[in-house]
């Protein structure tokens, strides 16, 4: 999907275009492609349309909405903009990847997930040849949604996939041609503003209006997930005052029906869900931590109250301090995620394979 | 009839990933393009994440936040399936305040997944840059055909629809975009987030309920009504076109009208959540649950619609586990359950190579068993089933929506600045025989039903909601 104007009559002009080239064929539910479709700032109107000052003409190769639909061999082929790119013929290109990264070398044949086909054997092509592919051309990485950034739902316990985020897959010091780290913008599904934001960012980075993009230690942008729920949550009056809620529908506290607030990183109480509107606990749902790395594990049964939240639930206010330096230590754990996501030929998720029992 | 062996000339042709469509779909066949004949087709989906598997020795009060990652579009349906199946797991039934919102939610949520698939996404194979280069007569023909309705959407010819339909560019697509938009806020409104709510739970909602909660869905509820009356009568200006000017489009894909209905929206003074009494509060639902077959309604029984259903392993890349025991033997009415039946399903991946002789997909092939053969139903994408069952069962009337045996009457207020307004959704039939065909399934998309959406990466499409569960 692109701006009118075509690709060839802007290179006429020498008009550099970026690609953007999106595969969401990790195991994913494409939210963060829907997700997009839901930003207004901007809106991905605004950024193919070059509605912004500044922006690099771009040229968006997503399947969610692509106009190509043509077969294979034949026209509007949308497959094609990808062997380009592993060609060498696109140039620059960002390359987005949703959902997460099964490990395809647990098993004797086969693949968990495959986008198009690989050309010289007529199978799918997994995600992970993609990524082995098109990772070292692309000039950034960006990692949409918290499968691709930490392996997420599909790499909870028990899963049968050994799947794991970018990250756990290239190498958390990977870095692009142009010397970028991979980009995480966690969150199930993303906030859509979140994703639309960092994208627009980069692209100003790539045309060389913006500086190297801040990321924390999780590959994070800093300034959406510098805070904590909980310090942009407004219930939190409630909490400081001690009003617990134990049931639904009312405005109190979540903690002791579950929220996780306190410890996780998340701008959604603060922004809103789509223009202000909706989000989590301060609307009424328990924060369950979906932007977190050692999400959806570390934080299960999402509907208990989590360990320790009363403690700090009943000291909050007189002994702040001490409260805020315990957190940073369950902080720490949950902001790392469980052991078993890793590049490994071994499953360690704790699921028998029935196909490694031949 | 297809042709004779010899005579044929098999053009092979592939499209995948497909897109404009949610989950990774391809479609491998094989076309006679002499005959005019698709000789063969095989749809893969090329993805396995393995719900049911991950989820085992889970809490299930957490299940239904799970769920709903099964699906980045509808993910809502699988959470509201969720939260339904715990309540009559744990016999809960939630305030009726609660009931509303999960309704509402729900409403907006097919409100959003109608309009961006129709106008984003399925628009853009009618839109006018694709009918150029695929169809120049025909869109010659358009800019040459005024449209019957223009006084009532503005657009004058058929290539004007066409062209507001072009991405980006088109006005209209914009504005349906923005719309969806809208229609997502209102979601959030009763749910919190799009797509995977925050705020849905066993037995209730955690939506703090306030006037200005209803408000503010009320008036963009209203809004998105104008918008409609626009709508309705521009897609049937579109399609109609399309009968017109490509003889034989009816055939585009066509099915026999076999469509399974699992109801919507729950009426709280009715539903309680019990198995024994689903017969009776299925029937109170305001969309009605049911089974049509060649248009005939054979049932709107929830128990007879949910024993029936079975899951064949067709040709997906898993073992079968009818030699293992079965979770249940007989329902909670002492029905027997069959071991094909989901409730006894495990879920056994077998990895293996794309092989269109053998097995080529990631997802099991759901089936319906009327006592004598296992019909693929289909649910039209959602709305056409719900509206043909709807409308055959005589079940709905609540003033704004009302089931007339044969139609479903759609009554819309006034709004800011249209009068009242009609709808009425008829049995889709042409030269004297009944349609369910992709027109018709876009058709029925436009007025007020539900699709469930975009589903071709859920691997057990057709489960009813008692069932609804992952995979
Ligand atoms: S609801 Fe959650 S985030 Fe909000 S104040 Fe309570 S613990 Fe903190
Ligand atoms: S508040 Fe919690 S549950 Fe909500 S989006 Fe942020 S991390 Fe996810």
């Amino acid at each position: 999907m692109q701006a009118p104007e075509s690709t060839a009559a802007a290179s006429e002009k020498d008009e550099p275009v970026v690609h953007i080239l999106w595969i969401n064929a990790g195991l994913s539910c494409d939210g963060d492609s829907v997700a997009l479709t839901a930003a207004t700032q901007p809106s991905i109107e605004e950024i193919v349309l070059g509605a912004l000052p500044g922006l690099p003409k771009i040229a968006v190769h997503w399947p969610l909405i692509d106009f190509e639909s043509g077969p294979y061999g034949g026209a509007d082929t949308f497959i094609e903009w990808f062997y380009k790119a592993d060609r060498g013929e696109l140039e620059p290109f960002v390359l987005v990847i949703e959902g997460s990264i099964p490990n395809e070398s647990i098993k004797q044949e086969g693949y968990w997930c495959g986008f198009g086909n690989n050309p010289e054997t007529g199978q799918p092509m997994t995600t992970s040849e993609w990524l082995d592919r098109l990772a070292p051309k692309a000039t950034a990485v960006l990692a949409a949604g918290t499968c691709a950034t930490y392996g997420g739902i599909h790499a909870m316990s028990g899963n049968p996939t050994g799947a794991m985020g970018v990250a756990d897959y290239l190498g958390w010091d990977w870095t692009s041609k142009a010397g970028l780290p991979i980009v995480n913008v966690p969150g199930c599904p993303i906030q859509p503003d979140n994703l639309s934001e960092t994208i627009l960012y980069l692209l100003y980075q790539v045309a060389g209006q913006a500086p190297m993009i801040p990321l924390d230690e999780a590959l994070r942008p800093q300034w959406l997930f510098g805070k904590t729920v909980h310090e942009g949550c407004d219930r939190a009056g409630y909490y400081e005052q001690g009003q617990f809620t134990t049931e639904y529908g009312q405005p109190e506290c979540l903690v002791k029906i579950g929220c996780w607030g306190p410890v996780v990183k998340c701008n959604v109480p603060k922004r809103g869900w789509m223009n202000g509107i909706g989000g989590c606990p301060n609307v009424g749902g328990i924060c369950i931590a979906c932007t977190m790395p050692g999400f959806p594990d570390k934080f299960m049964p999402f509907m208990d109250e989590p360990p320790g939240a009363l403690v700090s639930s009943t000291v909050s206010g007189v002994y702040g301090s001490v409260v805020r330096g315990l957190r940073h230590i369950t902080q720490r754990t949950v902001d790392k995620e469980p052991k078993w996501r890793q590049k490994s030929h071994a499953l360690l998720t704790g699921y028998k394979a029935p196909w490694s029992e031949r | 009839m297809t042709a004779p062996q010899k005579d044929r000339e098999l053009v092979e042709m592939a499209w995948d990933p497909i897109t404009r469509i949610v989950g990774s779909l391809g479609i491998y066949a094989k076309i006679d393009f002499r005959n005019r004949e698709v000789a063969e087709c095989y749809s893969t989906s090329s993805v396995f994440r393995g719900y049911s598997i991950f989820m085992k020795g889970k809490d299930p009060r957490d299940s239904h936040f799970i769920t709903s990652r099964i699906c980045g579009i509808c993910g809502d349906n699988h959470a509201t399936c969720s939260v339904y199946a715990q309540n009559m797991a744990y016999g809960i039934r939630p305030p009726a305040l609660g009931e509303w919102i999960i309704n509402l939610g729900e409403a907006a949520e097919f409100m959003f997944d109608h309009n961006i698939f129709q106008e984003n996404l399925v628009g853009v194979d009618y839109c006018e840059k694709m009918v150029r280069e695929t169809n120049p007569g025909v869109l010659a023909l358009a800019e040459r055909t005024e449209a019957p309705h223009a006084a009532e959407h503005g657009f004058r010819t058929i290539a004007d629809i066409m062209r507001s339909l072009n991405p980006l560019e088109g006005e209209f697509y914009r504005e349906a975009l923005a719309v969806s938009r809208t229609t997502r806020e209102m979601f959030c409104l009763m749910e919190g987030r799009h797509v995977h709510p925050s705020t849905l739970y066993p037995g209730g909602v955690g939506t703090v309920a306030t006037v200005q909660l209803f408000t503010d869905y009320l008036t963009r509820l209203v809004r998105y009504i104008e918008f409609m009356k626009r709508v309705v009568p521009m897609h049937d200006d579109l399609f109609d076109f399309f009968y017109e000017a490509l003889p034989g489009y009816e055939q585009v894909g066509r099915r026999r009208v076999m469509l399974g209905c699992w109801g919507a929206f729950n009426d709280p003074n009715h539903c309680n959540y019990n198995y024994e009494q689903m017969s009776a509060w299925g029937r109170k639902m305001f969309v009605s649950p049911g089974i049509v077959i060649d248009g005939k309604l054979i049932t709107t029984d929830l128990v007879d619609i949910n024993l029936g259903i079975r899951i064949l392993l067709g040709s997906s890349y898993y073992e079968d586990w009818a030699d293992q025991e079965p979770f249940v033997t007989h329902d909670p009415l002492g029905n027997p359950v069959d071991i094909r039946h989901p409730w006894n399903q495990h879920t056994i991946p077998k990895p293996q190579k794309r092989d269109f002789n053998d097995n080529y997909s990631w997802v099991m092939s759901p089936r319906w068993f009327d006592g004598e053969n296992l019909l693929a139903l289909d649910t039209g994408g959602g709305p056409l089933a719900r509206l043909w069952v709807t409308a055959l069962a005589r079940l709905v009337d609540v003033g704004y929506v009302k089931s007339t045996g044969h139609s479903v009457l759609i009554n819309l207020p006034k709004t800011a600045t249209l009068p009242e307004k009609t709808f009425e959704w008829k049995i889709p039939v042409r030269n004297g025989e009944m349609l369910s065909n992709a027109l018709e399934r876009n058709r029925a998309r436009a007025p007020t039903s539900r699709r469930m959406p975009l589903r071709s990466r859920c691997t057990s499409p057709s489960r009813p909601w008692p069932t609804c569960g992952p995979a």
